[in-house]
């Protein structure tokens, strides 16, 4: 069984979280474990780790990635 | 017949026989010891003058000679002098030439000390700057999130997830 962790800037909505919820049982299937997180220091976005796996959309990690760049 | 002294002609012939008896005695008797003492004085001066001018000629000698040696002492010491003197130059002149090549090094290690410690400050100042550039834009993001542009945030993290 697999475990997808999203953790969002924001309190979602219901109607969003329900959104969400559907799209990733369709990608990892219906007995997938699903858990919700709220990290205010992302700013916005979210991050979804799939078991090793960390797609990270938040604004934090985009400010981090131009930080760097800026940084080279 | 009475002559002028009292004498008589018998006496002055007496007087002038002892006296050609004296003169050939002493002639005898005495002539030959004297002209040898005085040859042999003579011989002595002599001798003793040519002593004088060979020993005058030898200090003549000797005082070239020696003038010879001072002139060639006083050329050693001169060329000693001058050899000396060119040393302490040549020392003198490396003794520079290492200084100024020293205080070149020095020069050049301070100035790469400075350029490394500008670069240095520099990159820290740049770092901090971005750093404080991204923290006004967090900040300011924060504030301004509003929840379209978090609702696209969310969509586009999920097509990436989903497409991969």
């Amino acid at each position: 069984m697999s475990r997808v962790t999203v953790i969002s800037a924001k309190r979602l909505d219901s109607a969003t979280l329900d959104g969400i919820i559907s799209r990733i049982r369709k990608k990892a299937g219906e007995d997938v474990e699903i858990n919700i997180e709220i990290d205010s220091d992302l700013i916005g976005g979210i991050i979804i780790r799939h078991d090793d796996i960390v797609y990270d959309g938040s604004v934090r990690y985009q400010l981090e990635r131009i930080k760097r760049q800026l940084k080279r | 017949m009475q002559l002028p002294l009292g004498l008589s002609p018998l006496e002055i012939l007496l007087h002038a026989f002892n006296f050609a008896v004296l003169l050939i005695a002493v002639r005898f008797l005495l002539w030959k010891p004297i002209t040898n003492f005085m040859e042999k004085r003579q011989a002595e001066y002599l001798e003793a003058e040519e002593k004088s001018k060979e020993a005058l000629k030898e200090a003549e000698e000797l005082k070239q000679k020696y003038s010879a040696l001072v002139e060639e002492a006083e050329r050693d010491k001169q060329a000693i002098a001058r050899k000396i003197v060119d040393e302490a130059n040549e020392k003198a002149d490396h003794i520079i030439k290492e200084a100024r090549q020293h205080a070149h090094e020095i020069t050049a290690h301070a100035k790469k000390q400075a350029e490394n410690e500008a670069l240095k400050i520099k990159s820290e100042v740049e770092g901090q700057i971005i750093s404080l550039s991204v923290d006004i834009a967090e900040k300011i993001l924060g504030r301004e999130v509003s929840v379209e542009d978090n609702s696209k945030l969310i969509e586009d993290c999920l097509k990436e997830w989903e497409s991969s």
